[in-house]
């Protein structure tokens, strides 16, 4: 399920992020030299990007404790921005689902969502809810990995298809080929035959029931 | 075959795979969920409807709002992938 962009407080001793092994995470590129943007407000940077199958993190290179990640269930889409009327510097941008609905200001509990999240040692000192961040930079210092980030980033979401699809097919299309024939799929009109008789439905036992009979 | 979606091969089966596989290299507008349209070139997409694109511009009610290179689409967020006639560079 999209939970949107969240805070990352710990880091493994190699300096990574904890991977989810339960998921069989793995780091699939480390992008050094990266500023991060969330929302309007300034790049922060300097930072390490990690892209792993599961999640983008971005760990801060000065404060231990300063990261955030995303899941790739979360990441509605990303793009190679280099519109310099839209952001000064080259980057990627993306776009979050905070997996809320957009109009609601309230937790699940009926709370206010302004406070953030108590401390759960269980998610390795995850804390702060940044749903509410919708776009996010990623600002490379060397403009020329942009390419190859961005391909990361496709592949990496590829991996992560929604848990569970509105498609029972994940994926197939569903069609019957007679039906797409026979126009109930928009397929060819012109041999299709309408009898307009039956599209008005003149069989009287459709016609509405009578409403005198008392007690139903 | 016209820039319009679907309906204009007369005398072929044209199953929605086949759409898909027709329009890549072509210009097209992906409509989102959310109501934000896309519209580029479409490099390729997968069976989720995941969506690469090239040459992209966002419209959010129907103005213009970012440019972008290359983009990936979630596809579950796609609600439709539509041919367009583009005037630009066509």
């Amino acid at each position: 399920m999209a939970r949107g962009l969240v805070s990352v407080n710990e880091r493994s001793e190699d300096g990574g992020p904890f991977l989810e092994t339960v998921n069989e995470e793995r780091v699939a590129h480390v992008q050094p030299s990266v500023g991060i943007v969330l929302g309007e407000s300034p790049a922060e940077q300097p930072g390490t990007l990690y892209v792993t199958t599961r999640r983008l993190v971005w760990l801060s290179d000065e404060d231990v404790h300063k990261g955030y990640a995303v899941d790739f269930l979360s990441l509605t889409m990303h793009a190679i921005s280099r519109d310099e009327d839209a952001y000064p510097q080259p980057c990627i941008y993306s776009q979050i689902d905070g997996g809320e609905d957009e109009d609601e200001e309230y937790d699940e509990d009926g709370t206010d969502d302004g406070a953030e999240e108590p401390l759960d040692s269980e998610n390795h000192g995850s804390v702060g809810d940044f749903s509410y961040v919708t776009e996010m930079r990623l600002v490379p210092r060397d403009a020329s990995s942009l390419d190859h980030l961005f391909q990361v980033l496709c592949d990496c979401a590829a991996l992560n298809p929604d848990p569970e699809g509105e498609q029972e097919g994940e994926g197939d299309w569903f069609f019957n080929e007679d039906e797409v024939m026979s126009n109930v799929i928009g397929g060819d009109r012109v041999n299709n035959h309408v009898d307009l008789a039956e599209l008005l439905m003149q069989d009287p036992r459709f016609e509405d029931a009578d409403e005198e009979e008392s007690g139903t | 075959m016209s820039g319009g979606a679907g309906g204009g091969a007369v005398g072929s089966a044209k199953t929605p795979a086949d759409f898909l596989k027709s329009i890549r290299g072509r210009p097209v507008v992906v409509k989102l969920n959310s109501g934000v349209d896309y519209r580029g070139i479409l490099a390729c997409l997968d069976g989720y409807m995941n969506i690469a694109m090239e040459q992209t511009e966002e419209y959010v009610n129907g103005q213009l709002k970012n440019k972008y290179g290359d983009a990936f689409i979630r596809g579950n967020n796609v609600l439709y992938i539509s041919t367009t006639k583009r005037t630009l560079g066509d």
